[in-house]
């Protein structure tokens, strides 16, 4: 069967067509947005972290939790058995 | 540049990790530009639109970023972000058209067709560039992109099949039917053609 193409696959040459269509106008257009998304994104990621933590220390402290006490060994709050010291 | 040409040589999970640890912008660009202008061209097919299908680009591309702790890995990175496209193209379709239908095989029921039916892809690998932008343009936007991901980007079924989210044997009928009907729409408008 004569192919028409010059024996290049139609569907590369489609393929190659929106390529450099998408390359001479936006790709670099594209990849400036979505940088600014990606800063904006972290951006928020850092605020939500940052006030995430601050609300949490507040809250802790709101309600009377304390910081734990240093030099405490492990097991000082395990219940123990009446033969244990 | 040493650094670039690395990058170059780096896998696709690999430069997504590179992203997720150091949250640097410049790894997921790297991403982008290897898969944006195929992502457009699947697009410009669907939505037929410049200016639209640059903004679905976009779109997909932060639903990537987004979404890539997600990633699971157990496709490839090039099938979750086909799939991320097809689904973000179809969305569109549904919502511009009345019909939902998105696959020829939905709209008209085909008549069953035995293995040696199929149509050779040599058929469609032989058509000018001019003949298949029209076969394109008349087929159903879901077998448009069955087809383009098979002769296209040369995609096997199994991935085709985790792209549309469909069993392998579904969409091997799928991909049948679309062959079935981009003949029809050539004999329509060319004759017919010999297989």
């Amino acid at each position: 069967m004569e192919n028409k193409n010059n024996g290049r696959n139609p569907f590369k040459s489609l393929e190659d067509e929106h390529i450099r269509m998408f390359e001479d106008d936006g790709l670099e257009r594209v990849a400036k947005n979505i940088e600014k998304r990606h800063d904006s994104a972290r951006f928020r990621g850092d605020v939500t972290e940052h006030f995430v933590a601050r609300a949490f220390k507040t809250l802790v402290d709101f309600v009377g939790g304390s910081n734990v006490p240093e030099n405490k060994k492990d097991d000082d709050d395990r219940p123990k058995a009446p033969n244990e010291r | 540049m040493a650094v670039s040409a690395q990058n170059k040589d780096l896998t696709d999970v690999e430069l997504m990790h590179l992203y997720l640890q150091s949250q640097n912008s410049f790894y997921f660009t790297q991403l982008y530009r290897r898969y944006a202008p195929k992502v457009y061209g699947k697009c410009i097919s669907i939505l037929k639109d410049h200016t639209e299908a640059q903004d679905a680009v976009q779109d997909i591309f932060v639903k990537v970023m987004l979404n890539l702790s997600g990633f699971n890995e157990k496709s490839q990175f090039s099938t979750w972000v086909y799939s991320i496209t097809f689904n973000y193209c179809m969305d569109v379709v549904r919502k511009r058209k009345k019909n939902k239908f998105l696959f020829s095989e939905d709209i008209e029921r085909a008549p069953d067709v035995a293995d040696e039916d199929e149509i050779p892809d040599s058929y469609f690998l032989d058509l000018s560039l001019p003949q298949l932008k029209e076969i394109l343009d008349e087929l159903p936007e879901g077998d448009r992109l069955v087809i383009l991901y098979k002769y296209q980007d040369d995609i096997s079924i199994k991935e085709i099949a985790e792209i549309i989210n469909k069993t392998e044997s579904a969409t091997k009928m799928k991909i049948k039917r679309a062959k079935m009907k981009a003949a029809e729409i050539f004999q329509r408008k060319f004759g017919k053609k010999e297989y």
